[in-house]
């Protein structure tokens, strides 16, 4: 199995503490996502990433022995560009769980909540002020594969309304403290590029991409 | 003790007797009878009223804008129920012209939805969308906040009410929901009229276009507020250069087309002009849109199709008549609600 050295390093790290904080680590081809580094898609086109923001909310852990779920249902933004928001629940003994499950994104009741404080402030870049609501997921960048001047794509998917609902509910075994997002599987399997490069509201084809997040968690 | 000390001391002496005094004033809000809950979370934002005041400021200082040169009241004027009557859409900052007819504002603790699609859900987030749209006050939220903590007198007050020295949206949203949700118009004729008032008494005219609203107005203009959180048709075709298609563009629902929010007749003596697009400039000609309606259309609300509104010209003078005392003129004077500046 092919398994690459950064993210044995990471694992690694986590042997020694079982008590580390959860940590969401994008990858493309195994290797932690870096903003602004050129990567090769489909072995022929460059792409680069400048943003990738995400919301993650109500968290259950399932514990090892008894099964029991420990719920947190909090909501947790994600920037690729600020570290401070890569990991948290530091004080949760994540080697007592199998497995997570979460929310990428948000329900409608989060959407509708009215909060905009601390993970709501529409700072954070993923409110729709026209449409009272938050992105799940926004990811921008660049890539020769899209047929235009700019080569520029922007996938801000959201939306909490039947029939474009975007929230998805994701599980993962808990071997470490990490969870890994695989961008590359993302853009390969549920984005084309060609065809899509631009979604800004709620809609089928968000709709769609959000359907093929679940399989790029693990 | 010298002059210059006595004077200090009577100074902060002063200070402590004024703060403590507003500290005591009531948040204009209250509860009218009759009236069912407020939808409002007060909760995450309880009455207070320096925030009141702060909101009350920051509604009429164009301080919000790019350019300085637009604030909430310049399409939201108190002596128009808060509606906006130069153009028949909203205008922004530039001479910019927006889509849409900026709605009357008035009893917004008891609304669900807001703007005409509906596309706010909340009254604390409603204030962001004209701030930041390009066609309104084309303000980032980013600079918005450097601006007010670079203000002295802003940053001061924010310290005093929220006790930040971070301002963020949410405080700058939730004084302006201060302010709005202090808004209460239920002090017109029909309202003393409901009350049983000593010397209100609707008068014949009156009486005649109660019953002909009770007939074909208000099973969507529901008493008390006049107004429904539903989004209907009401046969308006839409308008080729403005292509608004309404609750549609929030919804992605082609079901939804050319449905829009059922506004408050409260002052609509007062709110002119009138519907989404402020196409008709006059009442009389609004309640003769319904007379002259193709109640066939398959695509009006079926509010209308069970219940057409077929009205003689003088039962469109009853209407009109009884539409008039519906005016708050109490709420449209209030002193409280008049510009001010914070201290």
């Amino acid at each position: 199995m092919k398994v690459s050295f950064y993210l044995f390093f990471l694992s690694f790290g986590y042997s020694l503490n079982c008590y580390g904080q959860l940590s969401i680590i994008p990858t493309w081809n195994i290797k932690p996502l870096e903003l602004q580094h050129v990567y090769l898609i489909h072995n022929k086109d460059s792409i680069s990433f400048s943003t990738l923001k995400i919301y993650f909310s109500d968290f259950r852990f399932k514990d090892k022995i008894s099964g029991r779920i420990t719920s947190i249902d909090t909501l947790i933004f994600y920037d690729l560009s600020d570290s401070s928001t890569h990991s948290f629940f530091n004080d949760l003994n994540l080697s007592n769980y199998e497995s997570v499950a979460f929310t990428l994104g948000l329900d409608s009741s989060k959407n509708v909540s009215g909060e905009l404080e601390n993970a709501y402030d529409p700072l954070l870049g993923m409110y729709w002020a026209w449409n009272t609501g938050y992105i799940n997921l926004k990811i921008m960048g660049e890539s020769s594969a899209v047929p235009t001047n700019s080569h520029e794509f922007e996938f801000h998917l959201g939306g909490y309304r039947f029939p474009f609902a975007t929230a998805q509910t994701i599980q993962v075994d808990l071997n470490d403290q990490y969870i890994y997002f695989d961008v590359e599987k993302l853009f390969s399997e549920s984005i084309n590029l060609t065809k899509n490069h631009h979604i800004m509201l709620p809609c089928k084809d968000a709709f769609l991409i959000s359907q093929g997040l679940s399989a790029c968690f693990k | 003790m010298n002059s210059s000390s006595f004077l200090f001391i009577c100074f902060l002496g002063f200070s402590i007797l004024a703060f403590t005094l507003k500290k005591g004033i009531p948040h204009p809000f209250y509860q009218p009878k009759e009236w069912p809950k407020p939808t409002y979370n007060f909760k995450g934002n309880p009455l207070d009223y320096e925030k009141f005041e702060l909101g009350r400021a920051l509604f009429y200082d164009p301080i919000l804008s790019l350019d300085s040169s637009i604030s909430c009241a310049s399409c939201h004027l108190q002596f128009t129920a808060f509606a906006h009557v130069d153009h028949k859409t909203s205008h922004g900052i530039e001479g910019r012209i927006g889509k849409r007819n900026a709605p009357g504002l008035a009893n917004l603790a008891w609304r669900k939805l807001f703007h005409w699609d509906g596309g706010v859900l909340n009254l604390n987030a409603q204030a962001i969308n004209p701030i930041t749209h390009v066609d309104e006050m084309d303000m980032a939220l980013d600079s918005l906040m450097y601006r007010l903590d670079r203000s002295p007198i802003y940053s001061a007050a924010f310290k005093r009410t929220f006790g930040t020295d971070d301002i963020r949206p949410f405080h700058l949203v939730k004084a302006l929901a201060q302010f709005t949700l202090a808004l209460i118009s239920e002090n017109s004729k029909y309202d003393q009229v409901q009350r049983g008032e000593d010397g209100s008494e609707f008068t014949d005219q009156e009486k005649k276009g109660l019953i002909l609203f009770n007939n074909f107005c208000s099973s969507c203009h529901k008493p008390p507020f006049f107004a429904s959180d539903d989004y209907k048709s009401n046969g308006l075709p839409i308008d080729p250069e403005l292509l608004d298609f309404g609750r549609m563009t929030i919804t992605g629902n082609k079901r939804d087309s050319l449905l829009f929010m059922v506004p408050t007749l409260r002052n609509i003596e007062y709110s002119f002009p009138y519907m989404h697009d402020g196409r008709i400039s006059k009442l009389k000609d609004v309640i003769k849109h319904y007379t002259l309606l193709d109640y066939s259309n398959p695509l009006l609300s079926k509010e209308l199709r069970k219940n057409p509104v077929r009205l003689s010209e003088n039962e469109q003078k009853d209407l009109l008549s009884f539409l008039k005392t519906l005016t708050d003129k109490t709420f449209l004077f209030d002193e409280r609600f008049k510009y001010a500046i914070i201290k």
